[in-house]
């Protein structure tokens, strides 16, 4: 792959974005922060008609976290 | 004159016209007038050499091999950077997957709990590790979940074939590994796997929803993909590496993947 194009992913591919391709793509995403001491927390997402400027919020919440898990679920279908 | 003598001074004339280049270049380069010229050449030469380091470098995290010397510092990288953090989030796996923390259970003897109303049982067949690069998380994964089977894919060859003579010898069968483009498909069968893993790798997939697609198909229904991301290489790219001080050593080791 192209350097420009991985420098590219490093500054765009950020949890939320990687969330969202999970999504769009029929996973159901769960995203867990991790601290440095290893614990674990679930964090909640902004609904799709949150404002914005709630998503920027919880994008950059994201972005201060040591760890980030984007947890892809395949749904289970009946 | 002797042969000798002559070779001699041919010898002697050669090194005075050598040493006499070497002053007129030392004398050309020190000279005031040609300092501009001379500080150009040094950036244009500093900057191709760091660019080249880094392309290569950027090359081997993608793609390492152990027998180059890219290869090695990436290697080295990876080691220095994702293992501690590849442990923890590994150790939480089985939080994350709503799994009972019991070390006796293997994912293959557990019900997944699902969010939605009820719950269902699927019985997990094989996990995989997507990049395993040196094999670490391989490791962990194995004694995670010791009763499953694992299945490590790596982009790079030489990766392959060096966790092919010595880690797969070390987990009894219970390990295969391939080489594999998660952008160009795994070649795994439809609902073959509950979990798949990887970390630090989504930067180097170069079409991120075709790469989703492909990881979905050989998950098992209620079966999930890990991946496992640290935001400071965003947040250090996106503020040009120029990191708040408390952040200084973490965003350093950010800054090699970053540069490249």
């Amino acid at each position: 792959m192209q350097s420009k194009k991985v420098t590219d992913n490093f500054k765009n591919r950020s949890p939320a974005v990687v969330g969202e391709a999970f999504g769009k793509a029929g996973f159901q995403v769960k995203l867990w922060s991790q601290a440095a001491d290893g614990k674990l927390t679930l964090q909640t997402a902004p609904s799709s008609d949150s404002s914005d400027a709630s998503k920027a919020a919880f994008n950059a919440q994201l972005l201060r976290q040591t760890l980030v898990i984007v947890q892809a679920i395949k749904e289970y279908k009946e | 004159m002797s042969r000798s003598n002559r070779s001699s001074n041919q010898q002697s004339g050669g090194d005075a016209t050598k040493s006499t280049l070497v002053e007129q270049g030392i004398e050309w380069i020190t000279n005031p007038r040609h300092a501009s010229i001379v500080a150009s050449v040094a950036i244009v030469g500093a900057g191709l050499t760091y660019f080249a380091y880094h392309k290569w470098l950027e090359e081997q995290l993608a793609n390492p091999d152990r027998r180059t010397f890219f290869g090695r510092r990436a290697i080295q990288f990876m080691q220095k950077s994702n293992t501690v953090h590849m442990r923890h989030s590994i150790e939480n796996l089985k939080g994350v997957l709503q799994l009972p923390l019991d070390e006796s259970m293997s994912i293959a003897e557990v019900r997944l709990l699902r969010s939605s109303p009820g719950m269902c049982l699927r019985v997990f067949r094989l996990d995989y590790q997507i990049g395993f690069g040196i094999g670490d998380g391989l490791q962990m994964l194995s004694k995670e979940f010791p009763s499953n089977k694992l299945i490590g894919l790596d982009l790079s060859h030489a990766m392959v074939e060096e966790a092919q003579a010595t880690l797969v010898p070390k987990f009894d069968g219970r390990l295969q590994v391939a080489q594999a483009d998660v952008c160009r498909g795994l070649g795994l069968a439809p609902d073959s796997c509950g979990l798949i893993y990887n970390m630090n790798c989504v930067y180097f997939w170069e079409d991120l929803d075709a790469a989703v697609q492909v990881l979905r198909a050989p998950l098992l229904q209620g079966g999930s993909c890990i991946t496992v991301m640290k935001p400071a290489c965003v947040v250090s790219a996106q503020c040009d590496a120029k990191p708040p001080p408390h952040q200084h050593h973490r965003a350093n080791t950010q800054h090699l993947i970053l540069a490249v």
